[in-house]
């Protein structure tokens, strides 16, 4: 087991290059202009600079290979690159970000699991039921509504009605959990139907399968109920490949919260994101899509072993 | 086809709303009360943000525009949209993964390193960073879509095609003459069909959805074109207090061709899948009571 | 040399038009040099070792020895028969002949062409002369092809044929000859029992009109009855259209009826080659022997009256073979030289090669 872990770990590093390369590549193709939109954004910002100290901030007088090294190993050190709007390190400025947004993403995906796996377990056992056709159409329903158009209608109606704003200010869940949830309750259920209904269909296909194995047909026809069958036999075999869903959730979730945090005014690394795009600060941009990359990374890291660990029979690869 | 409308009513209804919309899509000129000209909506500039009424049933908008005609006209862009990323990213899926199954060795085992990495970073994230390399526009849209996804959907068809290239008709048309081309075309892509069109059904609406998502984040289709999702940004979000109803309604039509195309989808994955078939299979108490009882009263003594 | 043996109870057309096929097949088929008419297939000393890897990086840590040093050669229009139980590297010898596997050593010369020495391409284009039939009718056909299209497909890929015209003679001709009707031509593989699947396999070889065919246990996996019926196919097939065949297979009594000469295999290995008849008459390898009576015999008195050999002991591990001979570790008359020699492949008189210490010309002590 530990010979397995340890070989994914070193694993990552290649994997990491790759990603590395991409995202680089990527920043490199955005138009050229760019130095002169960055000379003329800091010019607004009130800080004149040259084009040529910008080009030397950035490395671009040396070669793009050399800077892409540059930049590669100093992620292992720490250092991502300073930002060229804030005198600051890209670094300590996701930092400041990340937990907003760890915090959203973990909320969403604590609300789609408590709802979407007792449903979905039910749904199975109760396959082509009504109740199990309504559920299915409900979710089918919450997948198809846009997550930014029920968030504009819960901004806009409420508003008219009630004159609810939600919180302007972010204020830390160890600080004051109330305020802190008022702010990202909302956000995070909005999140959450979607991933809700798609996940609870999931679990249901997959729980249909487990249940068509011949072990579950010998427990029955050995006499036991079946509340215990779907708790004791089928759930744990089901709730693999369910793992493996909730791990590839994790991208769809982060990009969602691109969306959630501009428009209910989170702090997180998504609002960050799309603020440096505006305003080209390279750096910034680049170390948010490789943190978002490590974080789905390690997510993919922990589903693989929580595999290996439940599931003998799985081959490492 | 017919199996369709017998054993999944809901995924014919998905099909026929979905052939609705392309129907509306290709009929827009026809159907829109105030049609395009040269390119560009016809404004009204005495009416702006007014609710339904005799001349504009569902209202006009900020600019004047009808806002049937533009939903018609929307749907014009989503359906040439979903339609052409779909094709592009089943193309780009399918030659990424049947080459990397069939070539194997190093190219397979470099190609599918990319494709980890790939996946490793959010979609949203790559879209919103293409988009902002090529621009916004229509068909940079369908592109920054389609790579993407083309990538991604590559993971599933490369483990079909790897599960079939052993096999023993393959191996045969090896033995007869055929070469890594021939064997492709001939055997592993037909043999993979199934897989292929499981995906291509449902996909049309995640297409939907995340143009929209892109227009409204402010990437996508230029302004002049109609598009649901910029209309729920620009229009719903910009004029809430005035006339909130603009937000509703592309809203609703995204959901109902999401949903249609979700049931469609579903409905031929369960077709052509024959492992989920449920019915008697299923261990349902109630059902196997209901069931025995019937059998039990037609047994005649 | 053995007799042929006529084949029995097969449908077939016998008419006027099969011999038109046939005749018009013969004229099409390669022209070979006047010398080299009685040699078709020459294999010399064909090693085919598999490698046993560990670890990340697949480093080799050991080999398995599927086929080691197999040497025999194939007179034109004839059969050889190579029999074995599994794992013996009979199927890997077939295998190794078309190519399927880069050989490890040897040669192998076909038509005094060194098969093992070509390129893709040009072993693409003996394709049409070298053909394989395999054991699965189930497995080898695309499930998704119509008939028509599978036997189609050598001729497409080889552009023999032109023309939605010929390409339907083409069909028609072939599930004639074997005794399957026209009309079958549009349906899928599915909707045929095994038996018709083989023979369309059988005709999907022939379609390219090879002179060289190997036959990989291609009746195993039939019933009893329908096995009678295609090795009596192939007979007729070979007699009309002068084919050679290797007959891989595992049961003694029905390869030795299609061929003319049998070679027998244990652990990668030729213990003993001769004609069939020979074979019969006078096994001298112990292996041989073993085999022939575990051969159950028509007459049930004489069955249940004779003497049968068994055989005791384990088969050894292909990675590990023994030091000595292959067959040391169950043979009852194995001794010191046994275990440590390994006996040569030697001619014992008449054409009937034998690797054995312990048959008399071989060397001279004792004998059985």
């Amino acid at each position: 087991m530990g010979k397995y872990v340890t070989k994914r770990i070193l694993l990552l590093v290649p994997t990491l290059l790759i990603v590395c390369i991409i995202v680089f590549a990527l920043m490199r193709m955005i138009p050229g202009s760019a130095v002169d939109m960055i000379v003329y954004r800091l010019g607004q910002a009130g800080q004149q600079v040259s084009a040529a100290d910008v080009e030397a901030k950035l490395g671009m007088d040396k070669p793009a290979i050399w800077q892409f090294f540059t930049w590669f190993i100093g992620i292992f050190r720490g250092d991502f690159g300073t930002s060229l709007f804030q005198n600051e390190s890209v670094l300590s400025m996701i930092g400041r970000q990340l937990m907003a947004t760890l915090e959203l993403v973990i909320l969403t995906l604590i609300l789609t699991n408590v709802i979407s796996i007792p449903l979905g377990l039910y749904c199975a056992a109760r396959q082509d039921s009504i109740s199990d056709y309504t559920i299915r159409s409900i979710s089918i329903v919450l997948m198809a509504l846009p997550v930014f158009w029920i968030a504009t209608l819960v901004l806009i109606y409420p508003a008219l009605w009630w004159q609810y704003a939600p919180p302007a200010t972010y204020v830390s869940f160890f600080t004051d959990p109330i305020q802190n949830l008022k702010m990202f309750f909302v956000p995070s259920l909005l999140g959450a139907l979607s991933q809700t209904g798609h996940q609870l269909r999931t679990v249901r296909t997959v729980t249909l399968e487990t249940l068509r194995q011949d072990y579950i047909r010998t427990a029955w026809s050995k006499g036991i109920g079946e509340g215990r069958i779907m708790l004791r036999y089928a759930f744990r075999n089901a709730m693999i490949p369910v793992i493996t869903v909730i791990g590839g959730s994790i991208p769809g979730l982060i990009g969602g919260s691109v969306i959630l945090e501009n428009m209910f005014n989170i702090p997180g690394i998504g609002a960050q994101l799309v603020n440096s795009l505006d305003n080209r600060d390279y750096p910034v941009v680049q170390g948010c899509v490789l943190i978002f990359a490590i974080i789905v990374m390690v997510v993919n890291l922990i589903v693989d072993i929580s595999y290996k660990w439940i599931d003998p029979r799985v081959e490492l690869e | 086809m017919k199996d369709l409308f017998k054993k999944k009513p809901m995924g014919a209804l998905g099909l026929i709303l979905l052939a609705l919309f392309v129907l509306v899509a290709i009929f827009a000129d026809v159907l829109a009360p105030y049609p395009m000209v040269n390119g560009n909506m016809t404004v009204d500039v005495i009416h702006k943000l007014e609710p339904g009424s005799a001349e504009h049933l569902l209202g006009t908008d900020s600019l004047g525009r009808d806002v049937l005609s533009y939903l018609i006209y929307g749907a014009r862009t989503s359906v040439i949209l979903g339609i052409c990323c779909t094709i592009l990213s089943t193309l780009i899926s399918i030659v990424i993964g049947v080459t990397s199954a069939s070539i194997g060795g190093k190219f397979d085992l470099i190609l599918q390193r990319f494709v980890d990495g790939w996946q490793c970073i959010p979609g949203m994230l790559i879209l919103i960073i293409l988009m902002n390399i090529m621009g916004n526009g229509l068909v940079q849209l369908i592109l920054a879509m389609a790579i993407p996804a083309g990538i991604g959907g590559s993971r599933m068809i490369r483990s079909s095609a790897i599960s079939v290239k052993d096999a023993g008709y393959v191996k045969m048309s090896g033995i007869l003459g055929g070469n890594v081309w021939w064997k492709m075309l001939k055997h592993i892509i037909p043999n993979i069909m199934p897989v292929i069109l499981m995906g291509l059904a449902g996909s049309l609406g995640g297409v939907i959805m995340m143009e929209a998502s892109m227009n409204f984040l402010g990437y996508g289709v230029d302004p002049g074109t109609p598009s649901w999702g910029y209309m729920i940004t620009n229009q719903g979000r910009s004029n809430m207090y005035v006339a909130p109803w603009l937000a509703l309604y592309p809203g609703i039509l995204i959901s109902i061709m999401v949903f249609a195309s979700a049931m469609f989808g579903d409905a031929v994955r369960d077709l052509m899948d024959p492992r989920l078939k449920g019915g008697i299979g299923s261990y349902n108490s109630k059902k196997i009571a209901k069931i025995a009882a019937r059998m039990g009263k037609k047994q005649t003594v | 040399m053995a007799e042929k043996i006529k084949s029995t109870s097969v449908e077939l057309p016998i008419g006027g038009e099969t011999k038109e096929i046939i005749d018009e097949r013969i004229k099409k088929q390669a022209p070979v040099p006047k010398e080299l008419e009685k040699q078709i297939l020459k294999v010399d000393h064909l090693k085919m070792y598999f490698p046993v890897t560990k670890g990340l990086l697949a480093r080799q840590v050991a080999a398995v020895k599927a086929v080691d040093d197999v040497s025999f050669s194939i007179k034109r229009g004839e059969t050889l028969g190579i029999v074995g139980e599994s794992g013996s590297g009979k199927s890997t010898v077939g295998n190794c002949i078309v190519r399927n596997y880069n050989i490890t050593d040897g040669q192998i010369f076909y038509n005094n062409q060194d098969l093992s020495k070509l390129g893709k391409g040009e072993m693409r284009k003996l394709r049409k002369e070298v053909q394989m039939i395999t054991q699965d009718p189930y497995a080898s056909l695309d499930p998704r092809m119509t008939i028509s299209d599978i036997i189609l497909e050598g001729p497409r890929i080889h552009k023999t044929v032109r023309g939605k015209e010929e390409e339907r003679e083409l069909v028609g001709q072939m599930l004639e000859l074997v005794g399957l009707n026209r009309s079958f031509k549009d349906r899928h593989p599915h909707e045929f029992s095994g038996g018709q699947r083989q023979r369309i396999s059988i005709v999907r070889g022939l379609a390219l009109n090879p002179a060289f065919i190997v036959c990989d246990e291609v009746v195993s996996a039939l019933d009893v009855s329908i096995q009678a019926q295609i090795v009596g196919l192939l007979m007729h097939i070979q007699e009309e259209l002068d084919i050679t065949y290797i007959f891989i297979g595992h049961d003694l009594s029905v390869v030795r009826h299609i061929s003319h000469n049998v070679a027998v295999m244990y652990l990668g290995k030729i213990m003993e080659l001769t004609s069939s008849d020979a074979l019969y008459k006078t096994p001298l390898h112990p292996y041989t022997q073993a085999l022939i009576s575990a051969a159950p015999i028509p007459n049930p008195t004489v069955d249940r009256g004779r003497e049968r050999i068994l055989l005791k002991g384990e088969i050894p591990s292909p990675i590990n073979p023994p030091q000595g001979c292959n067959f040391c570790t169950r043979c009852k008359y194995a001794d010191e030289q046994c275990m440590q020699e390994e006996p040569e492949f030697l001619d014992v008189g008449g054409g009937h090669f034998v690797a054995c210490h312990k048959v008399p010309g071989t060397n001279m002590k004792g004998g059985h």
